[in-house]
């Protein structure tokens, strides 16, 4: 009889691909909620001509392609357009612009663009709601949630719903 | 030395057949046997068992066992469910059963093991994600053998088994396309994991395994939102998440205190504080990975 097999052993390798993008989850929550936005607010009449836009300020990669997948929606009769803007000077007529956090220390000067337009302000850093923004996302119990800011809204002429209102997690009349 | 010590049992065996006059069939199946003839020793073998006198003897049984395992590596020794292997296992065990004084013992439990030795390699051979199942049958062959003739406890090798299979089933969820499909080889995924947790909770594989586990589901459910699902859906999602990433985080916490230098425990924790949005503590986790990457890569 020969001797007994030379035994071999199982192999572990921690090969899979470990961990999904972090980053592109929490960037599609906020773009879900920016997606529920152009649904419950209403803007001008003017700005239901032409693309739906929404713009951003240096927009991280995953943000970026997060948005770009509202390309395939519409709003309304008007197709969403994306634009990443580089500085505050670049802006030009939007219905949503979103100030990213890294971006924040934009706020002053994009207000002063944005003086007069019916751009729905977006923020997401603490007190923004306050100074100018009409939405600011913040965190509340390890969550994606945002702040609506009436008297901002209102500034802007734009026509916030019932329902929006009442999924804010602070409402600042 | 132990070509002698079967010689030895073949002529005691002879011996035994002559001495109490069995039949012939049995004289020249081990006859065959000697010659290296193990077909032909199959035919009287098999003629010699239809004899119910003969089917009493020990070493009758454990003749044919041994006829049984040289014919199983002479033709089904690439074959997983081999008929050849199983029935020299089984007359192997009846060999030892019936042989009250365990004489046999000495030459019937070597051949078991090599027998058991041969179901393990299946299963290790056979432990990739395509012929896990058949690595599952062989290793559960393997130690239905050993617990009969060994006392030896089988913790080490189920957490090699089992955080293989953790690994294999982890591999599954990440790549299935649909749900439903996800769902079951998470269950599994977990199933195996839980076994190797059970024997040694600190295990590094399972606990790093688990984490990744959860916090890949967490990321799942967001991947698979629609982007325009209503408010009060992404809320649901995102409570799911957050659920799902303190789960993940005191196994991958456990995964980093177990392997301090290992990045992708780190690179987790990483994504759990992201996904519960406390930035001071992935920021603490980012530096840390930083400076793991930094000590590993190689200096020029």
């Amino acid at each position: 009889m020969k001797k007994l097999l030379t035994v071999i052993s199982f192999s572990l390798l921690l090969s899979i691909n470990a961990f999904g993008q972090f980053e592109q989850s929490v960037a599609k929550i906020k773009v879900a909620f920016i997606y529920n936005f152009t649904r419950l607010v209403e803007w001008p009449a003017d700005y239901h001509q032409g693309d739906f836009v929404i713009g951003v300020i240096n927009a991280s990669p995953a943000l970026l392609t997060e948005l770009n997948t509202l390309t395939q929606k519409v709003s309304g009769n008007q197709r969403f357009v994306i634009k990443n803007f580089k500085s505050a000077e670049e802006i030009d007529k939007c219905n949503i612009l979103f100030i990213p956090e890294a971006s924040n220390n934009l706020l002053a000067e994009v207000i002063k663009k944005l003086h007069g337009t019916s751009t729905l302000l977006i923020t997401e850093f603490e007190g923004d709601a306050k100074k100018g923004a009409v939405i600011n996302f913040i965190v509340k119990d390890n969550k994606q949630a945002f702040e609506l800011n009436k008297a901002n809204a209102e500034k802007c002429h734009l026509n916030i719903s019932s329902s929006l209102r009442t999924l804010a997690a602070v409402y600042i009349e | 030395m132990k070509n002698i010590r079967y010689i030895l049992f073949f002529v005691l065996l002879l011996g035994g057949f002559i001495a109490r006059g069995q039949n012939d069939n049995l004289a020249k199946a081990y006859n065959c046997m000697q010659k290296g003839n193990a077909d032909s020793a199959r035919i009287y073998i098999d003629k010699a068992m239809s004899d119910p006198s003969v089917r009493k003897d020990a070493q009758t049984w454990y003749l044919r066992g041994f006829v049984y395992k040289e014919l199983y590596k002479k033709y089904e020794s690439d074959d997983i469910r081999s008929e050849l292997r199983d029935t020299s296992v089984h007359d192997l065990f009846i060999s030892y059963r019936i042989d009250s004084s365990h004489e046999n013992k000495e030459t019937t439990f070597p051949t078991l093991k090599y027998l058991a030795a041969t179901y393990y390699n299946d299963a290790a051979s056979n432990m990739d994600s395509v012929h896990f199942h058949v690595a599952m049958f062989a290793y559960n062959k393997h130690k239905a053998i050993m617990r009969r003739i060994s006392t030896d406890n089988f913790n080490k090798l189920d957490i090699q088994f089992y955080d293989a299979l953790g690994e294999i089933y982890s591999g599954y969820f990440f790549s299935a396309p649909l749900f439903e499909v996800k769902k079951k080889y998470l269950d599994s995924a977990h199933k195996a994991y839980d076994k190797v947790l059970a024997i040694n909770p600190d295990d590094f594989s399972a606990n790093y395994g688990l984490g990744r586990l959860y916090y890949n589901q967490a990321v799942n459910i967001i991947t698979n939102l629609p982007v325009d699902a209503a408010i009060p859906e992404v809320n649901k999602a995102q409570d799911t998440c957050a659920h799902l990433a303190r789960l993940s985080l005191p196994y991958l916490d456990k995964a980093h205190k177990l392997e301090p230098l290992k990045i992708e425990p780190v690179k987790g924790l990483e994504g759990d504080y992201y996904m519960l949005h406390d930035s001071e503590k992935f920021e603490v986790n980012k530096d840390l990975e930083e400076k793991l990457r930094q000590q590993q890569s190689p200096k020029k």
